[in-house]
């Protein structure tokens, strides 16, 4: 999906010259020439095509092109750059071109890129920042599959298989609750997920030691003690986080042997109750706590936002899409209830459990630019004579010469720069997050209506970064202006770029509120 | 004294606060807002303060607000803005508007009025220092007009300190607010207080220390007929009872917790008073009854509780017919089993 004119008119942007029209209409990176300005409007038409990266190719060439204008461009870099993007397009690989621009550095190599990542675009810093590590998916215990297979070979010697067969064989398979019993404290069914067969409840033996580390949220303790960790954190009930604290331990008293580990299960189980009751907002609360469980919705997210980026169109509905999951679309207007009051507590801890799912955001600051005075001359005239001889002396200029011109030094803006790229990078991010989001709430409940929060967030991610870079690029281009010529337009753009990582900041906290709030509709 | 200024001095825990309350619902029928919008907003604070702080409670505090703007009684004003700030910023730090909150604190200062709601709105509201604005706000809440507010600092100072590991402090504090609960005899209060002092005892290794203060609690618990509570403390106390073999003080929790989970609905408690109760027929050499016991539950409670639960009793069959020997169990589970389909 491109941006139209009209759009584009709406959104007061720079229209495309006549000449380009039509191949704008059909715009696509083959079309583009060597060398070939391209401007940040046109990179941002294209980005939704082919992801990030291809903003990054993009405006490296439109680097390039400034470099040329500016005397400093030379055509075997530019054949490079056209090679590198046929390659990262058609051969569908993540690894970035080796491109160093305008006064950039690094390898241009990393040995792994997030999704997101669109390295440097406007020139860079001297030292590539360190790539994150892509965390590994964290390996399910075998519980998981005991679920799907009832005959399985037990992987653990602890586990009683044949004891557990025998009384399943006699007591029949276990019913589920009826539905017109959900009330008080069962309406809490966050825990439940670790208590889904008995195989994993009846053990040998409770080794309290062993308890430490069982962190495996499908496991019967470690799925109270998940739960606890969260509201441990979370929970604004000081009573409620001083119980799932205990639990989250969980102290020793808990695990009592004489009552084996299915005893240990249940008062594991009806504590952490107890904390979520302490804590209130029934089931949408408990939505929220599910929610802060499902660590995997990141890794399916993360996974899906890596296919995209070989194909393009790295962004949240479409992750969400290739992830496997629907999302819901907002009910008829007349069908929506305002949110009440009282709902608000469960949608603080919802917009928790969001941000205890995802990795920490590293929204970057962006720093304000330091345009240097010229030097002034001492007020005393007889210091300012001796000043003026001495660096006549030392190889300055004459004081008949005239003042060096002040020019807008790639020093100046390199660390802005620098920080506008990252900004970007973390509104990639930010939509591989809203996706990852909306696949918890989906895994959840596949009829929580989210499209619209998606779709709103997704364009206005867009918007962002689009401005983002129409800034930095103005900055870039102006680099070795002279300042007087240039008036305020650094300060302009670096505002705006610093607006921009508000608004980003916003927008975070918006979309998690809005995520939040549709699992009360 | 007339009346508000009465109602403005009654200490809000225990006895004291069900009076702060009538008395402030019947002055709100004697005045009439049009004629007296200072003394109604002084009632409606009043109202506030002896009330659980609820969504809805803060919504009308925003509401009383913007009426003591409109008024132009901006001391009124600033006081209840800065109990919102207090109540907000405890629970959610983000909904706090920072210029707001110090155009607030700014104005609590020229008028040089309400130290103690400035102390406890920063102590909610900026993250650095809490303990400082905490203690000061304390130091100048002996009054009993500030019991309540005074009660909710402390356990707030404890959690502070808690967390910045004055686990000792942590503890001064709550031993301080269980002095203010028992002092206006507040059962509640004084339930909550022991509770927390239970549990900060309890994971520091002291179980022995926190068993009287969680037996008191769960004592008062049930006088309240506050089930909730009664779960909670009864599911603390009862493995303490089974680590320390006092079989008699555990079998009576555990029925505790069979009638007060039922009550909450919350299905892991019943479970662990049958667990519990299976364990101590097995403790009393008597392998039938501990099956009997188990098999009941899990055929009577199919389809009302949910299959969690039932699992969570399997397993534990399963594990009895482990530590039984499979001859021993299978003869016991075959009566138990045959008497529940005749009944």
């Amino acid at each position: 999906m491109s941006i139209s004119q009209e759009q584009r008119k709406k959104l007061g942007l720079p229209q495309t010259e006549v000449a380009d029209t039509d191949r704008d209409r059909t715009s696509s990176i083959e079309r583009l020439e060597e060398g070939q300005e391209v401007s940040p409007d046109v990179a941002e038409r294209l980005q939704p095509q082919m992801g990030n990266l291809a903003v990054q190719a993009l405006l490296t060439r439109t680097a390039s092109s400034t470099q040329t204008s500016t005397g400093t461009g030379d055509m075997e870099l530019a054949e490079e750059i056209g090679e590198s993007i046929d390659e990262e397009y058609e051969g569908g690989s993540l690894s970035l071109p080796d491109i160093q621009m305008g006064g950039g550095g690094g390898d241009g190599l990393p040995g792994e890129h997030m999704p997101w990542e669109v390295g440097f675009l406007f020139g860079g810093d001297d030292e590539p920042a360190p790539t994150p590590k892509r965390k590994r998916r964290r390996r399910r215990r075998e519980i998981e599959r005991e679920y799907d297979n009832d005959d399985a070979t037990p992987q653990d010697d602890d586990q009683l298989d044949e004891d557990i067969k025998h009384i399943e064989q006699t007591m029949g398979k276990t019913p589920s609750m009826r539905k017109e019993f959900r009330a008080g404290d069962a309406r809490y069914r966050a825990i439940e997920s670790g208590l889904g067969s008995p195989h994993a409840i009846g053990r040998r033996t409770l080794r309290p030691e062993a308890m430490v580390d069982r962190i495996d949220e499908l496991d019967p303790i470690g799925r109270a003690t998940a739960i606890s960790g969260f509201l441990e954190k979370h929970a604004a009930n000081k009573l409620s986080r001083a119980l799932a604290q205990t639990v989250s331990k969980p102290a020793s008293i808990l695990l009592l042997e004489a009552t084996g580990h299915a005893g240990a299960a249940a008062r594991m189980a009806s504590l952490t109750v107890c904390a979520q009751a302490v804590e209130g907002g029934g089931t949408a609360a408990d939505n929220a706590a599910q929610i802060a469980l499902n660590q995997d919705a990141w890794f399916e997210a993360l996974d899906a936002a890596r296919v995209l980026a070989e194909s393009g169109h790295v962004v949240a509905p479409e992750i969400v899409k290739t992830a496997g999951f629907m999302t819901a679309e907002h009910g008829a207007p007349k069908a929506e209830t305002p949110t009440q009051i009282n709902a608000l507590p469960s949608i603080r801890l919802g917009q928790q459990a969001l941000r205890h799912l995802l990795p920490e955001s590293d929204i970057p600051s962006i720093p304000h630019i330091h345009i240097p005075m010229p030097d002034r001359p001492n007020h005393d005239p007889g210091v300012a004579a001796v000043d003026a001889l001495l660096t006549e002396l030392t190889g300055g200029h004459s004081p008949t010469d005239l003042p060096a011109e002040n020019r807008l030094e790639p020093a100046l803006i390199a660390p802005i720069l620098s920080r506008a790229t990252e900004l970007v990078n973390q509104m990639g991010k930010a939509q591989v997050e809203l996706a990852a989001a909306a696949i918890a709430i989906a895994k959840i409940d596949p009829d929580v209506p989210i499209r619209g929060t998606l779709m709103h967030a997704d364009r206005a991610l867009r918007d962002l970064a689009r401005s983002v870079v129409r800034q930095g690029d103005e900055l870039h281009r102006a680099t070795g202006a002279p300042l007087v010529v240039l008036e305020d337009l650094p300060a302009r753009a670096v505002d705006r770029i610093r607006a921009s990582a508000d608004a980003l900041r916003a927008l975070r906290a918006w979309s998690f509120t809005a995520l939040s709030e549709a699992l009360h509709r | 004294m007339n009346a508000l200024a009465r109602l403005e001095a009654m200490p809000l825990l225990g006895s004291s606060k069900a009076g702060a309350a009538e008395l402030s619902d019947q002055l709100a029928y004697q005045v009439n807002p049009d004629t007296h919008p200072e003394d109604a907003l002084r009632i409606l604070i009043c109202r506030f303060l002896a009330s659980e702080s609820t969504p809805e409670t803060l919504a009308q505090l925003a509401t009383a607000e913007a009426w003591a703007t409109q008024e132009g009684f901006s001391h009124i004003a600033t006081r209840i803005q800065l109990l919102w700030f207090a109540e907000i910023g405890r629970t959610n730090g983000e909904a706090v508007d920072e210029q707001l909150f110090q155009t607030a604190v700014d104005t609590a200062t020229r008028l040089n009025m309400y130290e103690i709601e400035v102390h406890l709105a920063k102590a909610a509201c900026i993250s650095e220092h809490r303990d400082t604005h905490l203690q000061a706000a304390l130091k100048q809440m002996s009054e009993p007009r500030w019991a309540s507010l005074a009660f909710r600092a402390w356990l707030d100072l404890a959690a502070v300190l808690h967390d910045g590991s004055d686990t000792p402090g942590a503890e001064e504090a709550l031993v301080e607010a269980l002095k203010l609960a028992k002092q206006y005899n507040d059962p509640s209060c004084e339930i909550e207080s022991r509770s927390r002092i239970a549990l900060h005892l309890i994971d520091r290794g002291l179980a022995s220390t926190a068993q009287p203060h969680l037996e008191e609690a769960q004592r008062l618990a049930r006088a309240e007929e506050d089930d909730l509570s009664t779960v909670m403390l009864s599911g603390l106390l009862c493995p303490m009872y089974m680590s320390q073999e006092a079989w008699a003080e555990a079998e009576q929790l555990a029925d505790i917790m069979l009638v007060a989970g039922a009550r909450r609905a919350n299905w892991y408690a019943v479970v662990d008073g049958h667990i519990t109760r299976s364990t101590l027929s097995l403790i009393h050499a008597d392998p039938a009854g501990a099956i009997s016991r188990l098999v009941r539950a899990t055929v009577h409670l199919r389809e009302l509780v949910p299959a969690a639960a039932i699992n969570i009793l399997k397993g534990r069959l399963a594990e009895l017919r482990h530590q039984l020997g499979n001859e021993t169990f299978d003869t016991h589970y075959r009566e138990a089993m045959a008497l529940n389909a005749t009944t």
